[in-house]
């Protein structure tokens, strides 16, 4: 019995260094909150740089808050919950599903939070605006990297993430649309989905190029796989340095893979622009009063190649 | 009278959950609004009802770690069945079913071929999960019809409709645990088994009805969810044997068997939900959300250990 009080104290005590903790943030002073597609993807860090540059520079108090599976509609709803019960000044969400989250953006703005999205968008919802990159436009530059660095004949794999984000389909459009655009006798030979998983992306990599010589290259929509060191990238490649991999985002591992010849072309994104902009854009409609002119906003994307990737990798030091 | 005295076993962790909403109203004004209350109660309702189904199998002294997965495979079908222009009502019975029928098959594998339950849920936790991805092709379903979305998504004056759900669940869980032969009989079976043998209890045939209803459960909890959320994924679900478990333990359920109340189990689900939105709610960063839900779990467990 004297334990189990000694026990509940604990508990008592826990929650109070969490309430002290957090009455250090409670004020009136504005609040912005970044949900990522989850916390455990460095993508998303660069994204955080730039939200914390922003905020900062505007004086405001930022956060980045999703959850910690990757893929987790759920979890993404029950934090908007908590964000919306909490009264946020406003809220950028990159969603892992488009349908999942439209609720619970509509309901945020009824209640009065603007909301954004960025990176991914979820068009049906009656957000403010879309921060990120064209992801079709994006697609289609891919594209364009294969066919220049695998020809006009072979056969290639497409590594995605999540099979319901809005922005990796974009991409695997806008891919498929240059190949036949361009009128190339490449073949695709399957699609295979990691959920956002870095060490899946390996070993399906792995697996599928094991079992298919044949293969020639991969399209890899996002950042799991490169985000690798060179050996275990290798070792997925089944050490065929011949291979031609086009792939996404400016993370330094990959950035590296690219200057040691094992990955062809990024298509790298702007994240650090987009955590940017998401607290810009909040702040003018908050204080400022401004919407936003256009509801598209089109952070761009870099080529990023063996030419010109020590220019990429000098940002990262 | 029965009510009471169930509450009063579970008072220790009904004044933790107290203490934490009080620590958060104190802490955050926008705590206690009737919004989020019933905001969080319908964000562990999911939780809940698995629980409730969890529960019985674990008072056999049993355990189901397949429900994440029965979720997921539920939700699917059921979004499938939608899709396809079938009736509401069938889609609901498709998703239902699909989850009876796999806790029944756990159910008989257990007893008949006498392997443990680890095992089999185990092995049933990857058959559905696998089986979600067979009829999805890994893609999410989405496009549900606004009428079947009302089932998570629409409220009854101020109740969300999922909170409905787990209450009248729970009523009808707790009467068969209080009130029902089979339903005592699981507390036999799981205090002493060999005994309530051969004092003439059906072991075999009262695990399988377990074992069906924790499925039933989790099916239940499946297509609630997708008609909340809009969307049916092949990952849905993934991990949530472990906090039925834990809400179930956290509310006084003994992994050891023979103990276990319905109100406990709610209460259980209810401290993981309010804590989740209260660590959100105080701005505690997002890494530190899963340790506090494992410590919770690991002071519950000392507890109810210590207890005895």
């Amino acid at each position: 019995m004297k334990i189990q009080k000694f026990l509940i104290a604990l508990i008592v005590y826990l929650f109070a260094i969490f309430y002290i903790s957090g009455c250090s943030r409670k004020s009136e002073s504005l609040y912005f909150v970044l949900v990522p597609k989850s916390i455990s993807n460095p993508y998303w860090f660069q994204a955080e740089d730039g939200m914390k540059a922003a905020g900062k520079k505007l004086g405001v108090k930022v956060e980045l808050n999703g959850p910690v599976q990757a893929a987790d509609v759920t979890a993404q709803v029950n934090i908007m919950e908590s964000l919306i019960a909490r009264h946020v000044s406003g809220i950028a969400i990159s969603p892992n599903d488009p349908d999942g989250v439209t609720e619970v953006i509509d309901r945020a703005m009824k209640e009065g939070i603007p909301v954004l999205t960025f990176d991914s968008d979820a068009p049906k919802s009656k957000r403010i605006c879309y921060i990120g990159t064209d992801n079709y436009q994006a697609g289609r530059e891919a594209g364009k990297q294969m066919i220049k660095f695998l020809g006009e004949k072979g056969e290639y794999a497409i590594m995605t993430g999540g099979l319901g984000a809005l922005n990796l389909n974009e991409r695997i459009r806008g891919f498929r649309d240059e190949l036949k655009a361009a009128k190339v006798r490449v073949k695709e030979v399957n699609i295979l989905a990691c959920n956002d998983d870095p060490d899946k992306a390996l070993l399906q990599i792995e697996d599928m190029t094991r079992s298919m010589p044949t293969l020639d290259a991969w399209f890899v929509t996002g950042c799991w796989a490169t985000v690798s060191p060179q050996g275990a990238f290798l070792n997925a490649l089944n050490h065929r340095k011949d291979m031609v991999i086009i792939g996404f985002d400016t993370v330094k591992e990959e950035l590296l893979l690219v200057k040691a010849g094992l990955v062809q072309a990024l298509i790298g994104q702007r994240p650090y622009d987009m955590g940017e902009k998401c607290v810009e854009t909040l702040y003018d409609i908050v204080v400022n009063k401004k919407k936003p002119q256009k509801e598209i906003i089109d952070t761009g994307v870099d080529v990023i190649t063996q030419e010109n990737v020590e220019q990429f990798l000098s940002k990262h030091k | 009278m029965v009510k009471f005295g169930v509450k009063f076993k579970s008072l220790g962790v009904f004044v933790a959950l107290v203490i934490m909403v009080v620590f958060l109203a104190l802490a955050s004004p926008h705590f206690l609004t009737t919004d989020n209350v019933f905001s969080i109660i319908r964000s562990f309702s999911f939780v809940a009802i698995m629980a409730i189904g969890e529960t019985l199998t674990i008072i056999t002294a049993g355990i189901d770690l397949s429900v994440g997965s029965i979720l997921g495979l539920s939700g699917c079908l059921s979004a499938i069945a939608l899709h396809a222009g079938w009736p509401v009502f069938a889609t609901i019975l498709v998703g239902l079913l699909s989850g009876t029928v796999i806790g029944f098959l756990n159910g008989e594998l257990i007893t008949r071929l006498r392997l443990p339950p680890f095992i089999v849920t185990l092995g049933m936790l990857s058959m559905a999960r696998g089986l979600a991805y067979v009829v999805t092709r890994g893609w999410p379903v989405s496009g549900l019809p606004q009428n079947f979305m009302q089932l998570g998504q629409g409220y009854i004056w101020i109740v969300p409709i999922p909170v409905l759900f787990m209450i009248g669940f729970a009523i009808l869980a707790s009467i068969f645990l209080n009130k029902v032969v089979i339903g005592r009989q699981l507390y036999a079976i799981g205090g002493n088994e060999e005994a309530s043998r051969l004092s003439g209890v059906p072991v075999n045939k009262v695990k399988v009805i377990a074992y069906t209803i924790s499925g039933f459960a989790a099916a239940l909890a499946g297509v609630l969810l997708i008609a909340r959320l809009g969307v049916a994924q092949s990952v849905a679900g993934q991990g949530y044997e472990l906090d039925a478990i834990a809400a179930s333990v956290i509310g006084g359920t003994s992994l050891m068997g023979g103990e276990g109340t319905v109100s406990g189990v709610i209460i259980g689900a209810a401290i993981m939900g309010v804590l989740r939105n209260g660590l959100v709610l105080l701005g505690v960063s997002a890494f530190w959300q899963q340790f506090a839900l494992g410590a919770i779990i690991v002071v519950a467990v000392a507890l109810d250990s210590l207890r005895k």
